[in-house]
């Protein structure tokens, strides 16, 4: 498991008698906001994926294969969260561009279905990815840490490839 | 611009077929070991997709001295198509290979033509209004994501 490379590289967090791993909510947000923006910082905040999902499987409970698929789970959401939003925000400013365009009459490709294709073929690429990496896991426990570290770092990247248009966009 | 991008890959997938021979190596002046270099430092597939751009600063300054003619956009669009080149032929005999291995063949082929019809679309988008230096490097740097995804699939750290 990659991303248990990364937690040895990270201090855990207290240590607190419970039965679950323990998941720093702000952990991704705190990760985004000192790696910065803007054109040099792509590589800074790529490095944030899997980060706070490491840091959760280090803590007691999350050296589990439940554990880790929980942590996992986690960061995944957050991501989902940051890419959702950032393709509102574009997905409106391409609107907002194309009925711009179509009032001064341009002939002009429209930008928002650019945006919704690139999206959509998005999603069966994630879905095809995934699948194709958890049968390599067939029958196994680590299928499903496996497939939950797929779908984090296939939305985690998508949410940055959104976040760098929204970017774009200021 | 360039509808030859995606063809080595899109034969693969179709199956058997001709891998394109690329433009690395030529009179480009770009490096592609310059690429395999930096994957042999990166020790994660983010670093490995941060490689993306090596090899660029220097078929830059190369392209800059050497072109003589008018069009100042030419030596970017030189070298992020030879980049992009250097990383199409990479991803393409990891494919292959991966697929060699593969029994079943039919999940891999699928993520992969998937991937195609996304980045075909991601960059399209990134490409509309004309912006051809924006859709180069969309492709560039995808296809380095993909070969980086690839990479840590066919050796899982």
């Amino acid at each position: 498991m990659r991303l248990l490379v990364l937690s040895l590289m990270l201090a855990t967090g207290p240590a607190l008698a419970q039965s679950g791993p323990t998941y720093d909510a702000k952990g991704l947000a705190t990760c985004l906001a000192d790696a910065g923006t803007g054109a040099d910082a792509g590589p800074a905040r790529h490095a944030c994926i899997g980060r706070a999902a490491a840091q959760c499987m280090a803590s007691p409970g999350g050296d589990t294969t439940a554990g880790m698929v929980e942590c996992l789970d986690h960061e995944a959401r957050d991501w989902d969260r940051l890419l959702n939003d950032r393709y509102r925000q574009v997905l409106q400013a391409a609107k907002a561009a194309d009925a711009g365009l179509a009032g001064l009459g341009s002939a002009a490709a429209p930008a928002a279905p650019a945006l919704q294709e690139a999206q959509r073929t998005w999603i069966t690429f994630r879905d095809a990815s995934c699948r194709y990496e958890s049968l390599r896991f067939q029958g196994g426990t680590a299928g499903g840490p496996a497939a939950g570290d797929c779908v984090l770092r296939l939305t985690a990247e998508q949410a940055l490839r959104l976040d760098a248009m929204a970017e774009g966009l200021e | 611009m360039r509808p030859l991008a995606g063809l080595a890959l899109a034969a693969l997938l179709a199956g058997p077929g001709l891998v394109h021979p690329g433009l690395a190596g030529d009179a480009s002046g770009f490096d592609p070991a310059a690429i395999d270099r930096c994957l042999a430092r990166a020790e994660t597939q983010g670093a490995r997709a941060d490689c993306a751009g090596t090899g660029m600063q220097s078929c830059l300054d190369y392209a800059r001295r050497q072109y003589t003619g008018e069009d100042a956009g030419f030596p970017m669009a030189n070298c992020l198509d030879a980049s992009h080149q250097a990383w199409e032929a990479k991803l393409t005999s990891l494919y292959r290979a991966m697929l060699d291995r593969s029994d079943p063949q039919e999940p891999l082929r699928r993520m992969e033509r998937s991937w195609i019809a996304f980045r075909q679309a991601l960059c399209d988008r990134a490409g509309e209004r004309g912006d051809e230096t924006a859709r180069a490097l969309c492709l560039r740097d995808e296809t380095a994501r993909q070969a980086a995804l690839l990479m840590s699939l066919a050796a899982p750290q």
